[in-house]
């Protein structure tokens, strides 16, 4: 499987030695959704800027469709950015109350210089029918438009240059449940249809689940597990993707036995040494003080950074 | 006998009717869960319950708290109520939580205005508090400013300040909302365990289902301003007989089962100007025939055991 998008080793620290991604591995592949999972802070955000280069990497290397983009100059980047598009959580915020959803969905090509005007003017209606508006929307101002409908504005924008990578950043986390499963439909149907790879990051367990035939799980400015959704969900080994998963509430659902961790997430400027997580682990050793894990496979398709993975309850 | 029991209740900002005709009890001890999407009416409910309704909000039908009428109280008397019988906490603690006083005075402040204990023992008491919500190292973090606090300690702070007078009634309005699922875990484990040692009602507000699951023994579940269906939360995720919490729960993506497209729900929620003089889903639903459009349909018990609000219910049973 080649990558059309991979990141080796990739570190990003802000002020104050925030060290919001701290060594990550990361590789999605033409038209692949991944879906990044974990909780506030733990960086999954600035990773996926970071892919795409919004945010910089301080270190590491990032390459797409196998080409080193790392310290691309600015002007070769530009070039490179029709073939990336972002979706993010608020489309209240993202999207310039003073433009219509013409001049919305045509900036991008504009900025790209793609196509003539009559040819961006004659696009707008087929982006428009993409996700599932009407043509006589063009005309209309963001304020005009449910969160829902913000939310297709925003991603017929991020599609508008036909990108061969697209970041969704919790695309449905601000919309209200009939509305997410809407959005969450037009996401995996344009996904197929145009052969989209796509990074999938959310809090929400249950609908990466839904989106993602791969998995990565952040913790504290790494990738603690990664696998396929089938093994994530059936045979989580990493003690943390296990303690998210029996937390997630499910309606109707029998009460999972649920894992507590205790204490609080460590401030990500100063995390603990060794592994991240030992701090809050039911299994800590003192191993995991003096070494940090690192990503290994332990089932096929099935990678943990973890000295003792294994299933939550070992069978009898 | 129910410790609060709503009855038609209405709530209209000028000739807009945000709340119509919403009714239900809670027992005392009971965890009450109200849910629904944004524009439902659910925190409505909760601030017409507080009196603390926006400005230009008015209330009518009855309210009945510990036998009082709340809504024929005097602001001086509904003042004494409040934080003393019932309290509330919100989605977000750090706008709730006064940034400049430290947690240990916010709660004091509650202590000395309704229980009259001097600086001292209001002081002792807040670190009692904060012990109860579980909150590790009480005595220094009682000193403590909520930005030294992080997000999950700051809920159980204002779950903290809300009991200080031990309220017969709890409001919560999405207090998990803005947390993180291990942390939301942590706290609604709290409240579940002081509702069991206190015997505390709680009326709790959200738009989450699987908060509900978790926690409620009765669900209200409401839609565009009125009660779509209520009942035993067992009954409601067993047997939905409201297309609209059919369709609801259909439309959320299962961390177990199959994986395709999810029914979603065509349309979207009716603005208070907007809404349709019937049954107020029938826009959106799919079993909606003309004699939807006709009167608002009134809650009807049904033999799966919850009441909803729909004339075809049994049909599409």
């Amino acid at each position: 499987m080649s990558a059309l998008v991979q990141g080796l080793a990739l570190r990003k620290t802000f002020a104050g030695g925030v060290r919001a991604v701290d060594g990550v591995d990361i590789a999605i592949a033409q038209g692949e959704t991944l879906g990044l999972v974990g909780e506030s802070g733990c960086g999954k955000s600035t990773l996926a800027r970071v892919l795409i280069r919004l945010i910089e990497p301080e270190a590491g290397t990032l390459t797409f469709r196998g080409q080193d983009i790392t310290h691309l100059p600015d002007r070769a980047m530009r070039g490179l950015r029709r073939d990336m598009g972002i979706v993010f959580q608020d489309p209240f915020g993202s999207l310039n109350p003073r433009m219509t959803v013409a001049d919305l969905l045509a900036e991008p090509m504009v900025v790209h210089g793609t196509g003539d005007r009559a040819f961006r003017r004659a696009r707008v209606p087929d982006l428009l029918s993409m996700v599932g508006l009407l043509p006589d929307h063009a005309d209309r101002y963001p304020h005009e438009f449910s969160g829902g409908q913000r939310q297709r504005i925003a991603i017929a924008r991020a599609l508008a240059t036909q990108p061969a990578f697209l970041v969704c950043d919790e695309p449905t986390s601000a919309l209200d449940v009939s509305i997410q499963a809407q959005v969450l439909n037009l996401l995996s149907e344009l996904q197929q249809r145009l052969g989209l790879a796509c990074l999938f990051v959310s809090h929400n367990l249950a609908a990466v689940r839904h989106m993602a035939p791969r998995i990565a799980v952040m913790y504290l400015g790494r990738v603690v597990e990664e696998a396929s959704r089938e093994h994530l969900f059936a045979t989580p080994q990493h003690p943390y993707t296990q303690a998210l998963l029996s937390a997630a509430a499910e309606p109707g659902g029998a009460r999972r036995t649920r894992i507590v961790l205790k204490g609080e997430v460590p401030s990500p400027s100063d995390p603990p040494s060794g592994c991240r997580f030992r701090t809050r682990c039911p299994r800590a050793a003192p191993r995991c003080a003096a070494e940090e894990p690192v990503l290994a496979e332990v089932a096929e398709g099935q990678r943990v950074a973890c000295h003792f993975p294994g299933p939550l309850s070992p069978p009898p | 006998m129910s410790l609060i029991s709503v009855r038609d209740l209405s709530v209209a900002f000028g000739g807009t009717r945000v709340l119509e005709d919403v009714s239900f009890d809670i027992a005392e001890g009971e965890v009450l869960g109200v849910v629904g999407e944004s524009g439902s009416g659910k925190s409505m409910t909760a601030l017409a319950i507080m009196g603390l309704l926006p400005m230009g909000g008015t209330a009518a039908g009855r309210i009945d708290f510990e036998g009082r009428d709340v809504l024929a109280l005097p602001e001086r008397e509904m003042q004494r109520l409040r934080g003393a019988r019932m309290a509330m906490i919100f989605q977000e603690p750090m706008a709730s939580l006064n940034p400049v006083l430290t947690v240990g005075e916010q709660i004091a402040e509650v202590l000395r205005r309704h229980r009259g204990l001097d600086r001292r023992a209001a002081h002792a008491e807040a670190i009692a508090l904060l012990k109860l919500v579980e909150i590790a190292a009480a005595e220094r973090r009682v000193d403590e400013y909520p930005h030294q606090l992080s997000g999950g300690m700051r809920q159980r702070a204002m779950i903290a300040i809300a009991l200080a007078c031990r309220p017969r009634l709890l409001i919560a309005d999405e207090p998990t909302t803005a947390l993180d699922a291990t942390v939301q875990a942590g706290i609604l484990d709290l409240l579940r365990g002081l509702r069991r040692e206190l015997g505390m009602a709680v009326l709790l507000i959200t738009h989450d289902l699987g908060v509900v699951s978790d926690i409620c023994e009765r669900v209200v579940v409401m839609y565009a301003g009125r009660v779509a269906e209520t009942g035993p939360a067992a009954a409601i995720f067993d047997g939905p007989a409201h297309p609209y919490t059919r369709a609801l729960l259909a439309a959320i993506p299962r961390l177990e089962g199959p994986i395709g497209a999810l029914p979603a729900i065509d349309g979207v929620v009716p603005a208070p100007a907007d809404f349709p003089s019937g049954c107020r889903f029938a826009p959106r639903c799919a079993h909606a025939r003309p004699a939807c459009d006709a009167a608002p349909p009134p809650l009807r018990a049904l033999p799966s055991g919850t009441a909803a609000a729909c004339i075809r219910a049994e049909e599409i049973a």
